[in-house]
């Protein structure tokens, strides 16, 4: 089945009753623009599908028998374009002609899917939690694109900081390993040198004045034998012994223990309450998730998610274990302090393991290897904080040393002891060459730290900077955005919330909406706001939002059945909002109620003949539509074919309505009738009666502003629509007549075509000549100020001068 | 999954400029305006490598 809309340039409405096929349309242009069907994909769909359920139930296997084709223009450029979709290949559609302009738009339209609100999507934006609304909002605003940004770039600055935090442990170890070698508490540099030259002094090398950045500490020494490069220093193996001797000591010192003892303690405690590393486990498989989704499956149980609702969701998890990682972050600090020795004690291990190694007979250092991978094991399981068995298991023998270690380093201690005095002159050489070595490395860590800290700044500043331009940003997009919604809910709202304010502000959990309550205070929407107040909230926001994210670029809008729990009255204000503030961009609604339709066309937002109307719906079929591209068409259609009685049925009908909006518009006093049902003779006449009232108000206004050629004007008006009137009451007794069958009343189609010309020139002569819209009264309350239409074509002024 | 391209329009390209007119406002050098401007606004990434190779262009 094949069925081809043609929507033109301007606001268009699809009615019909429930089940007759709207919202398929706006699937259709859903799925042309995206490949996608809001309601056929993400939460909580289930096993439903796009692939398979878009299709006809009875083409469900032939999905590429299921095709969208969606013609349009590029309002920016006028381009002309197509894209054809089919489900079989929804990724791939084609798109004419194949220009930049054309694939950006669509491309646009597509990835956001935010030219379509149904009511679902709208209500989430006022009665959704925090989180949730700013989840809504980012997606809408593309700001999910900003946090990301905020996100990797912080994510680039705490990786740089981290290296740079461990290249200056590096530094510092490099630094100790230096001072140890050259027999000197700290490293100074006059302290060094002073070491230096003692032993140049006894070489008779000259001495060293100042240390440069390539100063070598053995310049001078011709010859550097064998012995000396591999061989071992005493004195040097006897300070290097010394330095492990002293960071062991330290390390394993009572304070050192009691302090991670403290730690271990708090840790046994929380394991066996059991909710703390629950939490720790949740928190890191929720960040791996962040980590690693790739904007559509769940990387757990690849079920298919919209990035913002995953992401959100996955946020709000991580939100409420905010104590748990507090409790963390405060373990992980305590820790610092116990593994903070360890890269220092490293590097002294390796050097009595080199030491080992260089001696005559090797001493063996299996324990001290043992120690270096305790240590660095230690190091990194900590840092990890994979679970507290682990941790524990690691504190428990982090102080602790074998007796089999005490044994080893006993028996390089011997061997050291035992080596010969060198000579003088042998001993500075070694010393000499050795600290030269030490130096170098220390100088490779320094250059090492210097650039490292220059890319940590660098990070540092980008992140910081793209930060407070986000934060100031954000903050003043919600504050533009609360302006325009206060505005635009106003708009639709004078009669009754004309002071309406609203605050959107930030907060930790996401985005805040409170608003104003008759001036009692901001709250909630939900809290005192009726549901339709709440629809038109959630429009509104909307509304703000797009415009705010498109400006003059927002050109097309499809609204599914959106403002259903509206009243009437509001309804005809959220059609003149609509028109006033939004005159350039092209509405396609849906609607199943034939009122809103009316009050669509009253308003002169869609015009009568930009309608499809949908009867009814069946399989095989689909919909079946009623075109009545203007009332008037039809009952002359009807006339026509000599069908009166149906003809006269359409025309009674219109009227009704049309005389209901006439008494609203107007203010006409109708008698009031508990359960609205209204006939024809209770309505119109008031509504004609008011319309000439209002017109000689505006007479008399003129003539007390001495305007004698508006009022001679008006004068003039009031009395051809008196005349009309009378003439539509001459012949609205053939109306009655043939609503039904009467023998007596067989009108002829000549017979019947006088009283359509009686009521339609009333129909003309309550609207506006140049925008068809009805004219009304405002205010709607209070003294009558003006007649006037939307267009301000028409504006009587009722006021009296003072 | 290749990284999606995002053409950044209003509001998200207003702030990505301030936010490079305010580095150039700090004397960051020209090639690290220049590449963070390619990859954020040019080729719409903003993946932790793409920002990293933009920031550090020499590495």
């Amino acid at each position: 089945m094949d069925l081809t809309i043609d929507v033109g340039k301007k606001n268009f409405v699809v009615c019909g009753p429930n089940g007759t096929g709207k919202s398929g349309v706006v699937d259709a242009i859903g799925f042309a623009l995206s490949g996608d069907i809001s309601r056929l994909s993400g939460k909580g769909q289930g096993a439903v599908s796009v692939k398979k359920h878009a299709p006809h139930v009875d083409y469900r296997n032939s999905p590429d028998e299921a095709v969208v084709v969606l013609e349009g223009t590029i309002a920016k450029t006028g381009e002309e374009f197509s894209i054809t979709r089919t489900v079989g290949d929804s990724k791939n559609p084609v798109i004419t002609p194949n220009t930049n302009t054309v694939n950006d738009t669509l491309g646009e339209l597509g990835r956001h899917k935010n030219s379509t609100l149904s009511r679902r999507e709208l209500i989430q934006y006022v009665l959704s939690t925090p989180g949730d609304r700013a989840a809504e909002i980012q997606a809408l605003l593309q700001l999910n694109f900003l946090s990301d940004t905020r996100k990797n770039l912080q994510k680039i600055s705490n990786t740089c900081a981290r290296k740079f935090n461990l290249l200056k442990e590096e530094r510092d170890s490099a630094g100790k390993n230096l001072a140890s070698a050259a027999g000197i508490p700290l490293l100074k540099i006059q302290a060094l040198l002073e070491e230096v030259n003692k032993r140049r002094s006894i070489l008779e090398l000259p001495k060293i004045v100042k240390l440069e950045a390539n100063t070598s500490v053995k310049d001078g020494l011709t010859v550097v034998t064998e012995k000396t490069t591999k061989g071992v220093s005493k004195s040097i193996a006897q300070t290097d012994l010394e330095t492990l001797d002293s960071d062991l000591s330290e390390f394993t010192s009572q304070a050192t223990k009691d302090h991670t003892l403290t730690i271990s303690d708090r840790l046994e405690a929380l394991r066996k309450g059991g909710e703390f590393e629950e939490g720790v486990n949740k928190q890191s498989l929720l960040t791996l998730a962040l980590d690693i989704f790739d904007e559509e499956l769940c990387p757990v149980c690849e079920t298919i998610w919209k990035p913002e609702e995953f992401t959100g969701l996955v946020q709000t998890k991580l939100n409420s274990l905010k104590d748990v990682l507090k409790e963390k972050g405060d373990i992980e600090k305590a820790l610092e302090k116990v593994i903070s020795p360890l890269p220092s004690l490293q590097v002294s291990v390796a050097n009595i393991v080199k030491l080992g190694a260089n001696l005559t007979p090797k001493c063996d250092t299996k324990e001290l290897r043992k120690l270096a991978e305790q240590y660095s094991a230690a190091k990194k399981q900590i840092n990890q904080f994979t679970s507290i068995d682990v941790l524990l298991s690691n504190l428990k023998s982090l102080h602790s040393t074998e007796k089999a270690l005490d044994d080893e380093l006993l028996l390089i201690r011997g061997a050291v002891t035992s080596l010969l005095d060198t000579s003088e002159r042998d001993a500075a050489r070694d010393y000499l060459v050795e600290v030269d070595v030490r130096l170098d490395a220390f100088r490779e860590a320094m250059r090492n730290v210097k650039a490292s800290e220059l890319k940590a700044k660098t990070a540092t500043t980008v992140f910081e900077n793209f930060d407070k331009t986000y934060s100031h940003g954000l903050t003043k997009i919600y504050k533009d955005i609360q302006k325009v919604f206060a505005e635009l809910y106003r708009e639709i709202n004078k009669e009754d919330e004309a002071g309406f304010e609203a605050e959107l502000a930030i907060e930790r959990s996401g985005v805040g909406l409170d608003v104003d309550f008759f001036g009692r205070g901001k709250f909630p929407p939900g809290a005192y706001h009726s549901e339709g107040h709440q629809d038109g909230m959630g429009l509104c926001l909307y509304l703000a939002l797009m415009d705010h994210l498109y400006g003059d670029g927002f050109k097309f809008c499809v609204l599914d059945d959106v403002l259903m729990s509206v009243d009437s009255g509001h309804r005809r204000a959220v059609c003149a909002m609509l028109c006033k503030k939004f005159p350039n961009t092209q509405f396609l609604f849906t609607t199943h109620d034939e009122v809103w339709l009316k009050n669509m066309q009253s308003t002169g937002l869609v015009e009568s003949g930009n309608q499809l109307h949908f009867r009814n719906w069946s399989v095989e079929g689909g919909p079946s539509e009623w075109i009545a591209e203007d009332i008037w068409v039809e009952i002359d259609e009807l006339v026509v074919k000599n069908d009166i009685p149906g003809a006269s049925a359409k025309l009674r009908h219109y009227f009704e309505y049309l005389s209901g909006e006439l008494c609203h518009g107007l203010g006409a006093p109708v008698v009031f009738r508990g359960d609205s049902r209204y006939a024809l003779g209770q309505l119109l006449p008031n509504a004609t009666s008011q319309f000439a009232k209002l017109y000689r108000l505006g007479k008399v206004s003129a003539e007390s502003w001495k305007d004698t050629e508006l009022r001679d004007q008006l004068a003039a008006t009031e009395q051809a629509f008196k005349e009309l009137v009378n003439e539509q009451k001459l012949e609205e007794w053939g109306i009655n007549a043939t609503v039904h069958y009467n023998p007596w009343a067989a009108l002829s189609k000549e017979d019947f075509n006088p009283i359509v010309k009686a009521f339609k020139n009333i129909d003309e002569a309550v609207r506006c000549e140049k925008c068809n819209g009805l004219l009304y009264l405002t205010p709607h309350f209070g003294p009558k100020e003006m007649l006037k239409c939307d267009c301000a074509n028409v504006s009587v002024n009722l006021k009296k001068k003072p | 999954m290749d990284e999606e391209k995002i053409q950044l329009i209003g509001v998200t390209k207003d702030i990505v400029e301030k936010f490079l007119g305010a580095l150039e406002d700090l004397g960051s050098p020209a090639d690290q305006v220049k590449g963070l401007r390619k990859t954020l606004l040019k080729e719409g990434k903003n993946s932790e490598k793409a920002l990293s190779n933009a920031i550090f262009p020499d590495e």
